[in-house]
């Protein structure tokens, strides 16, 4: 009766029959992934994601080499009462001794580290002195340094009495995230130390944004992992009110999660902030899939009394929708292979896979499981238990039987409507939505981002055009132009150079002393001003790490179209991490939108093959994008962006979603090849799909709620995301689907019409119609 | 540059920690093993001192009786390592101490150790000016810790001025 699953099917059935051989041998899967567990790593990384050989990434890194890594910079936010006065300014520049003493870091800047020049000789002079005076006095000071150098102002608010030390990490540390991750907790622990008590620390910058990725990737895996095994067993008793039922259901789950950890150790790939969810996401499919599964043979053992026959039965009828359920999953991650991220790509591998062992837990697993428990007198038949969602397919009958081109129609309106919003709707990514909620981290970034006046910065280099460094006056004209492009478009206290830096020399000879400070510096440890080889000056642009990327693409434009009126504007590198977000988001991100395309595609494709009927494939298709394109609606009501996990959460959906029609479809196609007519055949396939649809899309439900304890803001939006895809995917499934069937069938008739059968439709129409 | 001063006074510094009674150089030297670190000032840049910090690790060998100085010191404006050898001879100490600055190079350095305080004095060549650099060190013990005062050069006077003091309780 079920042939959808493309005979995969009989492996379950080649389990049941040689129990000995498939227990030993999912002993053996377990004993690899075993082995490899230990070796599990992570990333937390937030650049993992982006393809590496793209131009804008290459500029970026490009940038990092000729200047220095200012990715690796770790900003350290003091905060206290007292920071304004002399004793509190004092405090501040002891802590950023000591921060500059912690192992690991190569520098600490603080506003004590603004470089100040005599006017006439150009050298280096201290604007603080040693013992500092009154607090009117220091205040003073501040005032008048933040007068003459406005993006002074950066690292110090004085409204909010925040100051910022920014530490720079050594060059050995920076180029491993490892490495630097425990730089950073070295001086996070050495800085805290020597704070003193009113002072309160909070850290931010790409570094602890990592390291704190990583540590809560690493909690979630532990907490969601044993939380979705903890729901999923919970929802395994209440549905059997059986503690043999609740353990024999969680054991393709626990399989499941083992193994896919094995296989990610077994590649040597390390979790990221993408793929952490990986797990979680073949748990539950597992769990959903294995209660089907379970459900179905325990409702035959209320009927029959041979165990093993009915467990024969229920792989026949179930295994075939756990087959296809995870081929059109499997293909929805098989779909982001077409983005240019290696990390996609590795996502959609480790997906595809993860859902391939999620089968073989369930089509494997679970039967070799209840095959032992029915060797051991565990298993009891001729119990009798009413499904649960028993009356569904009788509710909506009525809906769909009476006027089923209304509905049709009506999906086909939402449809075109939907779809229409979905121009308008723009790529977004947000630094902070990565970050960990509740983390000292976020605080730090939202706060950074408020006192420093931005935390993202746009890099600007400016190529010389003669020899000489900025010693050269031609050199030095260049880069004044471009500063003041730059502070034209932002404004100048977003703007920094060391245009400023020269602005308060009053002669050549100072400027030329102050060059060749600066260029001596920048051979010797790289800095933010001058190219290390002396070719290139670098004007930095302070951008709120909460800018849209749409906007930052927008502002980047207008910056490469002011440029472009200087005579080497097209030799202006325009980079930094918002620029290079910006572009390879907004690309990745579409990309992803295709890769959704791709596995609507594929799955309403497979559906088709599955069912051999291009009716079916056309009356599928509403039902199936109204779900995605009413998630997209809403998030285009949001707020008009959609983010790249949102498009994998959809697209992710849409491959779980599916189902339910393939579901329905195949019973329908069942009864009409038994001889019904298309109402009684359709009302059939509700009446007996529908329940099983409902309790299905409940079980991955609520076993997503499990994503609500995440840390990590991406995971609850995608479990949400997710929920309600499946919600709408249900209730489109449920009312679209079959009014779309009767309608095309209705169509077909007219068009194309058959000879009439026993059982035809014109004769069962009144019939059909008088069903309950 | 001027930071090399503060690393080398730094460095002076870690060969403190004298026991009570008169001792040889030697046992002076030995007594200084171990890892240190404090504030105090120096002069940096221009002609002001400004606050400093260091962090020091001394290893003593016996065979040479040399004592080896590894660390770093750091301003507001930037951090340098200081590392070198110095060894002892009777009361005197002597040694050549490498900063890690570009440029300058120690051309010269003694001491001496008596009565509780050890006096090293340092030349050193800026070679991108051509410039001749001398420093010298005043070490003597305080209660809980020690404390140096630095000394610059000055050739307008002809005579050694302040140039800074820090204090470096072992770790």
């Amino acid at each position: 009766m079920w042939r959808v699953g493309f005979g995969l099917e009989k492996l379950g059935l080649l389990a049941q029959r040689r129990p000995v051989l498939f227990s030993l041998l999912v002993l053996v899967l377990i004993a690899v992934a075993g082995v490899n567990f230990r070796n599990v790593a992570f990333t937390g990384s937030v650049l993992a994601v982006l393809p590496d050989s793209s131009r804008a990434f290459r500029d970026y890194e490009e940038i990092k080499d000729d200047y220095r890594n200012f990715s690796r910079d770790v900003t350290v936010l003091v905060e206290s009462d007292r920071l304004l006065t002399s004793e509190g300014m004092e405090a501040l520049r002891n802590l950023q001794l000591d921060i500059s003493l912690s192992d690991g870091v190569t520098n600490a800047s603080s506003i004590f580290s603004v470089p100040d020049f005599d006017v006439d000789s150009g050298e280096v002079v201290e604007w603080f002195p040693e013992e500092l005076g009154s607090d009117g006095e220091t205040a003073d000071l501040v005032d008048r340094l933040i007068a003459k150098y406005p993006p002074a102002a950066s690292l110090l608010d004085r409204q909010r009495k925040v100051a910022v030390i920014i530490a720079t990490l050594t060059a050995g540390v920076q180029e491993d995230d490892g490495v630097s991750f425990e730089a950073f907790r070295r001086l996070r622990e050495d800085a805290l130390a020597a704070a003193p008590e009113d002072f309160k620390l909070s850290f931010t910058g790409l570094t602890p944004i990592g390291a704190a990725i990583l540590e809560t990737l690493i909690d979630d895996q532990v907490k969601l992992t044993g939380l979705g095994l903890l729901l999923g067993t919970l929802i395994a008793y209440l549905i059997f009110r059986n503690f043999l039922a609740a353990l024999l259901c969680a054991i393709p789950p626990v399989l499941t999660a083992l193994w896919a950890f094995g296989l990610f150790a077994f590649f040597g790939i390390r979790i990221n902030y993408l793929t952490t969810v990986l797990p979680s996401l073949a748990l539950i499919l597992a769990f959903a899939d294995g209660i089907f599964l379970y459900f179905r043979w325990q409702t035959l053992n209320s009927h029959h009394h041979d165990a093993e026959e009915n467990l024969t039965e229920a792989i026949t009828r179930v295994g075939p929708a756990s087959s296809l359920t995870s081929i059109t999953t499997a293909l929805a991650f098989l779909s982001f292979a077409y983005a240019d991220s290696e990390a996609l790509k590795e996502f959609a591998y480790l997906g595809a896979g993860a859902v391939s062992l999620a089968f073989i837990a369930v089509i494997v697993g679970l039967p070799v499981s209840i095959h032992w428990a029915i060797r051991l007198g565990l298993a009891r038949t001729g119990i009798h238990k009413e499904p649960a969602f028993q009356r569904v397919g009788k509710q909506v009958r009525p809906a769909i039987i009476g006027h089923p081109w209304i509905l049709a129609l009506a999906g086909v309106v939402l449809v075109g409507v939907l779809c229409y919003t979905q121009k308008d709707i723009t790529a977004e990514y947000r630094l902070v939505e990565y970050l960990p909620s509740d983390s000292n981290v976020r605080y730090g970034e939202l706060l950074a981002d408020e006192v420093t006046g931005g935390r993202a910065l746009m890099l600007i280099s400016v190529p010389f055009a003669e020899s000489g460094g900025l010693e050269n006056p031609a050199n030095r004209a260049r880069l004044e132009a471009v500063d003041a492009v730059a502070a034209e478009q932002f404004g100048a206290d977003k703007v920094f150079s060391a245009r400023q830096l020269f602005a308060t020399a009053s002669s050549e000879t100072a400027k030329a002393k102050i060059a060749g400070l600066l260029g001596e510096a920048a051979e010797r440890e790289g800095t933010s001003l001058e190219s290390k080889r002396g070719d290139a000056s670098l004007v930095t642009v302070r951008l709120s790490s909460q800018m849209p990327v749409a906007q930052v693409e927008a502002e980047t434009r207008a910056l490469r179209k002011r440029l472009s009126a200087l005579s080497y504007g097209a030799d202006v590198r325009v980079t930094g991490f918002p620029v290079l977000m910006s572009i390879e988001f907004t690309h990745l991100i579409e990309q992803l939108r295709i890769s959704l395309i791709l596995a609507i595609s594929f799955g309403v494709v497979i559906l088709g093959i599955a069912t051999r009927s291009p009716l079916m494939f056309l009356a599928a298709t509403t039902p199936n994008l109204l779900p995605i394109f009413f998630i997209l609606s809403l998030l285009y009501l949001k707020g008009g962006t959609v983010n790249m996990s949102e498009v994998v959460a959809l697209t992710l959906a849409f491959g779980i979603a599916i189902d339910n029609a393939v579901h329905l479809i195949n019973v329908f196609d069942s009864q009409r090849k038994e001889g019904k007519e298309t109402r009684h055949a359709l009302a059939s396939a509700l009446e007996e799909a529908g329940p099983a649809l409902t309790a299905g899309t409940v079980i991955i439900c609520v076993s997503f709620v499990v994503t609500q304890f995440s840390a990590m803001p991406l995971v609850p939006a995608l479990g949400e995301l997710i929920i309600a895809t499946l919600v709408v995917a249900l209730l489109s499934n449920l009312l679209i689907l079959p009014a779309n069937i009767l309608t095309l069938e209705g169509l077909k008739q007219r068009f194309f019409p058959s000879e009439p059968q026993a059982g035809s439709d014109a004769a069962e129409t009144q019939a059909g119609k008088a069903q309950p | 540059m001027k930071f090399t001063l503060f690393c080398q006074a730094a460095l002076a510094l870690s060969l403190l920690q004298a026991p009570a009674r008169a001792e040889t150089a030697s046992e002076f030297l030995k007594s200084l093993e171990g890892d240190f670190s404090g504030r105090g000032s120096a002069v940096v840049v221009g002609k002001d001192t400004t606050k400093i910090s260091c962090k020091l690790s001394n290893r003593f060998e016996e065979s040479s009786n040399s004592l080896n100085v590894a660390g770093e010191c750091a301003s507001t404006k930037g951090k340098g390592k200081v590392s070198g050898t110095v060894t002892a001879s009777n009361d005197q100490l002597k040694g050549n101490f490498v900063s890690t600055r570009q440029n300058v190079k120690v051309t010269k350095s003694d001491g001496q150790y008596a009565n509780g305080k050890m006096v090293l004095s340092t030349m050193m060549m800026d070679e991108k000016v051509g410039r001749l650099i001398r420093v010298r060190q005043s070490v003597e013990r305080t209660d809980g810790g020690i404390k140096a005062t630095f000394f610059t050069y000055d050739n307008a006077t002809q005579e050694y001025k302040p140039a800074g003091s820090i204090s470096l309780k072992k770790q």
